[in-house]
């Protein structure tokens, strides 16, 4: 049955809601005669006229609920329980609830349709996830193999539809318009100032740039010592944005900018969502495959030392080497290519690669442009890619990587791995057993889910055949 | 006339009480009036002004455009500032009354406005003193003064409506010396206040003690000195301030030897604070008294006559005997290991400084078992042999063992002025609570004020002169059982009358008292399920939830673990409250 009316349940941040566009797009085009309905963090509504068309935006005042909730229970109660009658009220078919969060459990259970993605079960007070999203939720028990990027994780839970040929962005201006994101979230993903003030330094050197600095009133600071660490002749190429700008006049400087250089930052996924051309500098907990810039022709530059990805949560790294393994000379390099100016450098920096991304019909792909060959976790990540595009109905398939030269251990423990699908075999060396926990996670949570809900094909079948399609990629490899 | 002179005269008359506290008011420095833009002055009270430095009469006239008054209903505002937004309406005539949490505040105000109207009807009511205010009433709000003192406003807000109120609970401030033998009382204190359910925090001053100790060194010059000095004490006179503005606390207790002088007093009382001092000495020893305590709003004092007298003379209202007391988390019956009984164990101890009537009182039990602990005894004198530890300081964690492990535990009271023990001694030092609460057995010099706290004999040994002292020593040392039963109930009367916790409540009471509307009465902490029955009527589908919870369900996230571990399906209200939890968890964690 086509639903006439879709509601998408999206309440996390600024960065999660834009990667959830893709999602939307493709529901519209799914579902063309639907109405499309999008319930989200009131304090983002600003960007409803950036993204994708939506017939009904729905608010949640997230803070003013929540400040309530202590003292006035009852006050508070009544704001949840009306803003609740008021969705019912609009007659949805179908909720997709993104994410895993209770709040948002207890919100799609509340409304009592059918729910794709996040899925209440046990009365309300359980997730039931779609085999597709325990899949990924299984790659992030072991995120240096994952490459499913996490708007094609939200855009999957649609139907399949024809993805329309996306245009790269626009080559660069002369004098070119850059900003740049100084701060990010955490300081584990955050490149240090001192490197962004050189890379600005070098940007306005070689390009002739102008450059916009952007931010929250917060980070102004780091702004001015920027500024303040340039020579005098150079500052007035420098506009100090910090702080200034609502959250739709930055997505309107975006669009104008020639290029933006960003960490992972709810501002990168803005601007690579306005078309806009993006250097991400990606470090720590941070993985281009599954939240860099999404769309054709984006850059990254990925620090990538054996311990990448970490985790964000816990106490601060011990030796953060991650930090300055990017230098601002190859930053700066990246950028004139993504300007189209300038030669792309072939000095190798250790541990660092310079990725660009293509499209496929199962989502962005990030071709690696600079850096160190393809080793043993971009194989099993692929592997994995290739599978899930089988949990999801194999109807789509990821292009096959560019061949690989594989060291002797890698090419060993490729072996061992697609041994070790074959014949079951749990103890194993310790790089293939780290390979095969994304796959045990799943089944894990797949088992676990039929408590509340039988799955139909059975867990069982779907896991012969992750498995099956999982050896077979790794074989090809071998 | 002046302004100042107009309002004060007309204040006078219609309450003098008021109007000699705000004459006497200290302005604190921070607390800045400089001219607007349009002339006329605005305040500034740290970083926030209470008035447009812009135009603060058309400020005021536009807030009182802005309030939606009905008829004929009472009205009290809360906050004065300068009276900007008083004026417009008192001049329409309408019936209010205003509320300022600070004295100084008000002083000033007096001296920038004709507040006569206001005045001569008193109606102005200065900190915590809400008596005479209408209720219920309608209650406005100047924005910046709400923002200064937002404890208070809710008090008003609460009283106004006719909340259900018992005493407390209060946000005591405990504050301590740098150093000496009140440093601990001030620990017990804050601890007291806080096993009757009060917010009481302790603002210990002893981690400045080496500071204090460095600046004596730090020049010969006298003169320097003493500013060095007063400069210091003016520092931590800040500290203190700053944490007052911080806590905004109900009252300040401020024990003996605390770095506070009476200008400081005088800044804490026009911060609306109620300023309690514990005066733990002997008034004929120490005569600092006679500065501070015409300075504190009740001053405690471990002496009855002739001090109560001697402070009446002084000028002093309200005075009131606070004794001293133990406290039981501290001083309790240990278990020692036989290493420990050997090292702090003897028949006979004593805990404490060597003062001079101790020094030679004492020569009398060389003879026996006999350990003395503690500092400032002579290590060459008669006593040597008995001194322990090289008369290093005793901790109290020591103490306790040493009260334990010892067959008997002297106590002799210090005096300045006579040899031995002091006939016309009154007031008890800690340690008779401290052994008492230890549980260890104590033998004590006659004092006038014992038999009211501890029958003699029954609940611990007394003595009037030496050889009475080592008659007991002898008869109690050879009859276990009887030391043993004396020490326990000793214990049991101590522990039943004499814990900081139960000496803290007799000082809100007597406090309450005095002043019997300064101490708010706050309702009782209700929890957050009644609050939740309370807030929805009787047939909302919320209460059916709430009475299938458990029983002693009291909390938002118990009621949510029953949901949890329930089968049907969540209803609608109960999904609705889990929602309720997960918002106030969210804003616990920062992220939703």
């Amino acid at each position: 049955m086509t639903p006439r009316h879709v509601l998408v349940i999206q309440l996390a941040r600024l960065g999660d809601l834009v990667q959830t566009w893709p999602l939307l797009r493709q529901l519209r085009r799914a579902y063309p005669g639907a109405q499309l309905s999008l319930l989200s963090d009131e304090k983002l509504h600003d960007l409803a006229g950036f993204g994708p068309e939506i017939d009904g935006l729905s608010g949640l005042d997230l803070e003013k609920a929540a400040q309530l909730a202590p003292g006035r229970a009852g006050e508070a109660y009544n704001i949840l329980s009306r803003a609740v009658e008021n969705l019912k009220s609009r007659k949805f078919d179908i909720v997709y609830n993104l994410n895993f969060s209770r709040l948002s459990l207890l919100i799609a259970y509340l409304l009592g349709v059918p729910v794709v993605g996040c899925r209440p079960a046990a009365g309300g007070r359980e997730v039931w996830r779609e085999p597709w999203l325990a899949y990924v939720y299984g790659l992030v028990h072991a995120r240096v193999f994952n490459r499913i990027h996490l708007s094609d994780m939200f855009r999957h839970l649609a139907p399949p539809a024809t993805v329309p040929e996306t245009t790269p962005p626009p080559a660069a201006s002369r004098e070119p318009l850059i900003a740049m994101q100084t701060a990010t979230r955490h300081p584990k993903r955050t490149w240090p100032l001192t490197f962004y003030a050189e890379l600005a330094g070098r940007l306005i050197e070689t390009l002739g740039a102008r450059i916009w600095l952007t931010g929250t009133a917060e980070e102004r600071g780091l702004g001015e010592s920027l500024i303040r660490s340039l020579p005098p002749s150079w500052r007035e190429r420098v506009t100090n944005l910090q702080g200034i700008t609502t959250l739709s006049e930055l997505t309107e400087r975006l669009k104008q900018a020639d290029l933006l250089i960003s960490g992972d930052t709810g501002t990168l996924h803005l601007a690579a969502a306005m078309g806009t051309k993006v250097v991400g500098i990606f470090l720590g907990p941070a993985s281009c495959f599954e939240t860099g810039p999404y769309g054709p022709e984006q850059w990254v530059v990925q620090a990538e030392p054996p311990c990448h990805p970490c985790a964000e949560a816990g106490p601060g790294c011990p030796e953060p080497v991650c930090r300055t393994m990017i230098p601002p000379k190859l930053a700066a390099e990246v950028a004139s290519a993504a300007c189209g100016q300038g030669e792309f450098p072939d000095e190798k920096y250790p541990g660092v690669r310079v990725y660009r991304t293509a499209m496929e019909s199962f989502g962005v792909r990030y071709e690696v442009r600079a850096g160190r060959h393809l080793v043993w976790a971009d194989l099993v990540g692929q592997a994995y890619r290739v599978a899930g595009a089988q949990v999801l109905g194999g109807g789509l398939q990821p292009l096959p990587l560019q061949a690989a030269s594989l060291s002797l251990a890698d090419r060993r423990n490729l072996q061992r791995l697609a041994g070790a699908l074959r014949n079951g075999a749990v103890a194993v060396a310790p790089a293939v057993r780290q390979a095969l926990v994304p796959l045990w996670a799943f089944e894990k949570t797949l088992a676990s889910q039929t408590a509340w809900k039988e799955m139909e094909p059975p867990v069982q079948v779907v896991m012969q055949k992750v498995k099956k399609v999982l050896r077979e990629e790794l074989e090809k490899f071998v | 006339m002046t302004v100042w002179e107009e309002n004060l005269g007309a204040l006078e008359k219609s309450n003098p009480a008021l109007a000699r506290k705000i004459f006497q008011a200290q302005v604190p420095t921070d607390y800045r009036l400089a001219p607007s833009r349009r002339g006329r002055p605005y305040l500034q009270v740290g970083r926030r002004r209470l008035h447009s430095p812009y135009d603060p009469v058309k400020e005021g006239e536009d807030w009182y455009k802005a309030q939606v008054l009905g008829e004929d209903e009472p009205l009290v505002i809360f906050g004065l500032g300068l009276g900007y937004h008083v004026l417009p309406l008192l001049k329409e005539g309408q019936q209010a009354w205003v509320v300022e949490p600070s004295l100084a505040v008000a002083r000033l105000a007096l001296e920038t406005n004709d507040l006569t109207i206001l005045l001569v009807e008193n109606r102005l009511r200065v900190g915590q003193d809400f008596s005479g205010l209408p209720r219920p009433a309608r209650l406005l709000e100047h924005g910046p003064s709400r923002r200064l003192a937002p404890e208070l406003y809710r008090r008003l807000a609460d009283f106004l409506a006719g909340v259900k109120e018992t005493l407390g609970p209060l946000k005591i401030l405990v504050v301590s010396p740098l150093y000496g033998g009140s440093l601990p009382i001030a620990r017990y204190a804050a601890r007291g206040f806080k096993n009757s359910g009060h917010d009481a925090e302790l603002l210990d001053f002893s981690p400045f003690y080496g500071g204090h100790q460095a600046l004596a060194g730090m020049t010969k010059d006298q003169g320097r000195l003493n500013r060095f000095t007063r400069d210091w004490l003016k520092f931590l006179g800040e500290i203190l301030l700053s944490k007052v503005r911080e806590m905004r606390p109900d009252l300040v207790l401020c024990l003996a030897q605390a770095p506070v002088t009476p200008e400081l007093l005088g800044a804490l009382k026009s911060e609306g604070v109620l300023a309690a001092y514990w005066f733990v000495e002997d008034f004929q020893v120490f005569p600092y008294w006679r500065d501070l305590a015409p300075q504190v709003d009740v001053f405690f004092t471990l002496q009855e006559e002739p001090f109560l007298e001697e402070l009446r003379k002084a000028g002093v209202k309200n005075a009131a005997f606070l004794p001293l007391a133990a406290d039981p988390e501290v001083y309790r019956p240990l278990s020692l290991s036989p290493e420990e009984k050997r090292r702090y164990g003897a028949a006979l101890a004593f805990v404490g400084a060597g003062y001079r009537n101790r020094q030679e009182f004492f020569q009398g039990f060389l003879d026996l078992d006999f350990k003395i602990w503690g500092s400032d005894w002579n290590l060459k004198g008669p006593l040597a042999a008995a001194i322990q530890n090289g008369g290093e300081r005793v901790s109290a964690d020591q103490a306790v063992k040493i009260f334990n492990a010892s067959l008997i535990n002297l106590n002799l009271h210090s005096s300045p002025f006579y040899a031995g023990i002091n006939p016309e001694g009154d007031y008890l030092n800690p340690r008779v609570f401290d052994i008492a609460a230890a549980g260890g057995f104590q033998l004590v010099d006659r004092r006038a004020q014992l038999p009211r706290f501890f029958e003699p004999e029954e609940e611990l040994g007394v003595f009037s002169s030496l050889s009475e002292a080592r008659d007991k020593i002898g008869y109690f040392l050879t009859h276990g059982d009887e030391r043993r039963r004396v020490a326990a109930q000793g214990r049991e009367r101590c522990l039943r009358e004499h814990t900081y916790t139960q000496r803290m409540e007799e000082a809100l009471t007597v406090i309450a008292g005095f002043f019997p509307d300064a101490l708010p009465r706050r309702p009782p902490r209700e929890d957050a399920l009644s609050r939740l029955r309370r807030q929805f009527p009787p047939d909302h589908p919320v209460q059916a939830v709430l009475a299938r919870a458990p029983e002693g369900t009291t909390e938002l996230s118990d009621l949510v673990e029953h949901l949890k571990a329930g089968e049907a399906p969540l209803t609608e209200p109960e999904a609705l409250l889990w929602l309720l939890h997960e918002f106030g968890q969210g804003l616990e964690r920062g992220r939703f």
